[in-house]
């Protein structure tokens, strides 16, 4: 018997089997079968299509993870199509005319029902027409629980056939690995031996990667990251410039704008529209100290798990840390990182970040590993 | 059983072609029963909700997680593919939910 929460119909999860000896297949025929990897961000959202047997991409898309519900009284014709749900972009576009959600908060899903109508959207993206079959890779943070896994697993019943779900870090390693390069002398393959930092919005999650799937010893999950900068920053501008009006999403932006690591870099004078008069700030040191608190969280789990690397490793390991997620666009987090380890004694460090791709690892890593998982890897919902 | 099914009309092609399609169609429906079982049997036996399906541990804790090591990597000598890393995640959260925690 499956033992359900209170609230909500149990999901029963099977792992796909083979084909009965009579060959009595109790799902219906698709007409075919995409593989979907997929990231699935708390702000942003990355997937990738490709039909099985296929190296080619067919959907490429990122799409911010809101949902706009259209508030009663909306006039005809204002919202295009008349539609009452809108995605992404187009809730963001209309965002007067519509109550947005987000189905996910801190990398797990925090509205189910929202949740699942955004991934029967993006269903509709990667198969207009409906009757494929999809089997999903999807990525969830590292530290992300049993609670949290059914609840994706919850959101994809019914709009997914398949599904895999693979932590992040070892998903984004996958994606940033060159296939063509893997074997060459001179290239370090990241699944091989590297160290992934991960920034994201709510969680830094770094992660030892080293031939084997990682272990629970192996990530270290930090609750600091893309939403706790923005607050500190948005203490730090009400502080500094009291009653400036200024809200958290264009706090965000300034971050994302002019963020930085290290020293201080004075001035640094921003443009900013308080009460509908134009100001002009100085956020060199506002803009350090929050971000600069950022590198504080993330080095010791970064020493941390360097030394759990055997000897043999550690050495190529320090030459193969790579910076993801959003938190790599902060300007000179790589120096900053690279430059401690080297001032603590360690050999000839080497922080690379992930590049302007950061967006698609995850979903690359899950992609590839779609298109690798064996029959009986998949895990068919039943609900 | 065979005596009882014989009509008056019966030959014995026409019986034996009649047993074959009996047995024919009892064949059907057991083996359709069979995949019912298999598809129902996981509900009958007690599992938590959360069951089944590989889940890695939870990090319940925020800070930086202590280090439990129940679970030592196989020490990949050779280049080992995507769906061996998958089997290597199905173990671990095996070894840590317990297999019962899965389907089969």
């Amino acid at each position: 018997m499956t033992i359900a929460p209170p609230d909500r119909l149990p999901v029963t999860i099977a792992p796909n089997s083979a084909p009965s000896p009579t060959g009595i297949r109790p799902t219906p025929a698709k007409s075919k079968t995409i593989l979907v990897g997929f990231d699935l961000g708390t702000n942003k959202s990355c997937v990738l299509a490709g039909a099985a047997g296929n190296t080619d991409i067919a959907v490429s898309k990122v799409v911010p993870t809101v949902v706009g519900y259209v508030k009663d009284g909306i006039v005809d014709g204002i919202i295009a199509g008349n539609a009452q749900i809108l995605y992404g972009e187009d809730a963001l576009r209309n965002m007067l005319h519509v109550r947005l959600v987000a189905p996910l908060a801190a990398g797990v899903i925090a509205d189910q029902d929202t949740a699942r109508d955004f991934l029967r959207y993006l269903r509709t993206v990667v198969d207009p027409s409906g009757t494929a079959e999809i089997r999903a890779v999807i990525g969830v943070p590292a530290n992300a629980g049993p609670q949290a896994r059914d609840d994706i697993r919850h959101s994809a019943l019914g709009v997914f056939d398949r599904v895999l779900l693979i932590p992040e870090p070892f998903l984004a390693a996958l994606g940033y690995r060159e296939d063509a390069r893997v074997g060459q002398p001179n290239y370090l393959d990241p699944v091989v031996n590297s160290l992934f930092i991960d920034i994201g919005v709510g969680t830094s999650d770094v992660c030892l990667v080293q031939g084997y799937f990682p272990t629970r010893e192996d990530q270290i999950s930090i609750p600091f990251a893309g939403d706790a900068i923005d607050e500190l920053l948005h203490e730090e501008l009400n502080r500094v410039y009291p009653n400036n009006g200024l809200s958290r999403h264009k706090v965000r932006e300034l971050k994302e704008a002019h963020g930085y690591v290290g020293p201080s870099r004075k001035p640094l004078e921003v443009k900013v529209i308080m009460g509908g008069k134009a100001h002009t700030i100085e956020l060199g040191d506002t803009i350090a100290r929050a971000c600069n608190t950022l590198v504080e969280k993330i080095y010791p789990a970064l020493t941390t798990l360097i030394t759990r690397a055997s000897s043999d490793s550690v050495v190529s390991l320090l030459q193969n840390i790579i910076v993801t997620g959003g938190g790599s666009q902060l300007k000179g987090i790589d120096a900053v990182l690279q430059k401690k380890l080297a001032d603590d004694g360690y050999e000839n460090p080497k922080v690379k970040l992930a590049g302007v791709d950061y967006k698609r690892y995850v979903a690359v890593g899950a992609l590839k590993a779609a298109r690798s998982a064996r029959e009986n890897q998949w895990q068919v919902l039943l609900g | 059983m065979i005596a009882a099914l014989r009509t008056p009309a019966d030959t014995e092609a026409s019986l034996a072609q009649r047993l074959e399609s009996i047995f024919a169609a009892e064949t059907e429906r057991v083996a359709t029963a069979v995949v019912i079982a298999e598809l129902l049997a996981p509900m009958l036996r007690p599992m938590s909700f959360s069951s089944a399906a590989p889940l890695s541990p939870a990090h319940a804790a925020t800070r930086i997680v202590a280090s439990n090591a129940p679970f030592t990597h196989p020490g990949r000598s050779g280049a080992a593919d995507i769906a061996d890393f998958i089997d290597e995640m199905i173990a671990q959260e095996n070894a840590i939910d317990g297999p019962h925690r899965r389907a089969s």
